[in-house]
């Protein structure tokens, strides 16, 4: 589905302005971009239900929901971060706006998905150790609705609402060829959530019956 | 239009992501697999020890 989003985008969905945008052509990385910043955010959502599980119940499944939500937010997160600058290259001549809220929001929600994957593989499990990566995306994920909204209350460089906008929102085969990308990216990130939770699972309980067995060897 | 290469260099930089995602699926699997197999023999063993202890 998402292959089929990248052929009707280049086939079916009709090319802007071209008085209206400098890079018409540049304009077409929008339906990955932002469908990829929406999976981002579903990933980030499994990441602070899985810490607030971990947090209050001590819950197996909230760390491994924590876990997986960090890794598939880092992928989402990082087709955002290269795609966009690409395109602002190509129609604002500058790739990065460091007085933008968003594009900063955004890009320090990916550098913390990037930490929690990193330090979960360099530090043993433990309590201790998912205290401490939990806490971090806990309140990382404030940030989430500040980039939702950022661009709605401080507008700068990164574009407001497009799909229903002030200016009459977009044309009816783009809207049809975007709401289609975001269709098939949400059932791709739930799949590779789904994937990524089934594989820490086994990794945590081949861990945890390998210390076990060293236990025994030890006594 | 000179701006399709930026169209060209983003989707190809994105699905170059996809494919690191894949590859990096596909390893960490099949080391997960071989640990699995090593465990199993080791509690394998274990469990023959245990036999030849309890004879």
């Amino acid at each position: 589905m998402t292959l089929s989003t990248l052929i009707l985008a280049w086939t079916y969905a009709p090319s802007v302005d071209t008085d209206a945008m400098n890079a018409p052509n540049a304009q077409k990385i929008f339906y990955w971009h932002v469908p990829s910043a929406w999976s981002s955010f579903l990933a980030f959502t499994t990441l602070f239900i899985g810490s607030l599980a971990w947090f209050w119940k001590r819950s197996e499944w909230g760390w491994k929901w924590h876990c997986a939500g960090a890794e598939v937010g880092l992928l989402f997160g990082l087709m955002v971060i290269t795609s966009g600058p690409i395109w602002g290259q190509a129609e604002w001549e500058r790739a990065w706006d460091w007085t933008d809220v968003r594009l900063n929001t955004y890009l320090i929600l990916t550098a913390l998905s990037a930490f929690l994957v990193l330090g979960r593989r360099s530090q043993p499990d433990g309590e201790d150790t998912r205290d401490t990566f939990a806490a971090v995306g806990l309140f990382g994920f404030v940030l989430v609705p500040l980039t939702a909204v950022a661009s709605t209350l401080w507008q700068r460089s990164h574009p407001g609402a497009v799909v229903i906008g002030n200016d009459g929102g977009m044309a009816q085969e783009m809207a049809q060829v975007f709401l289609f990308g975001l269709l098939a990216f949400s059932f791709l990130s739930v799949g590779m959530l789904r994937l990524h939770i089934h594989i820490v699972g086994i990794e945590i309980e081949l861990e945890q019956k390998m210390t076990e067995f060293d236990d025994k060897v030890v006594e | 239009m000179n701006d399709i290469y930026y169209l060209y260099g983003a989707y190809g930089i994105m699905i170059s992501l996809y494919a690191m995602w894949a590859k990096q699926m596909f390893g960490r699997t099949k080391e997960l697999s071989e640990r699995l197999n090593t465990a199993a023999s080791i509690s394998k063993s274990q469990l023959d020890i245990e036999d030849d202890c309890a004879e």
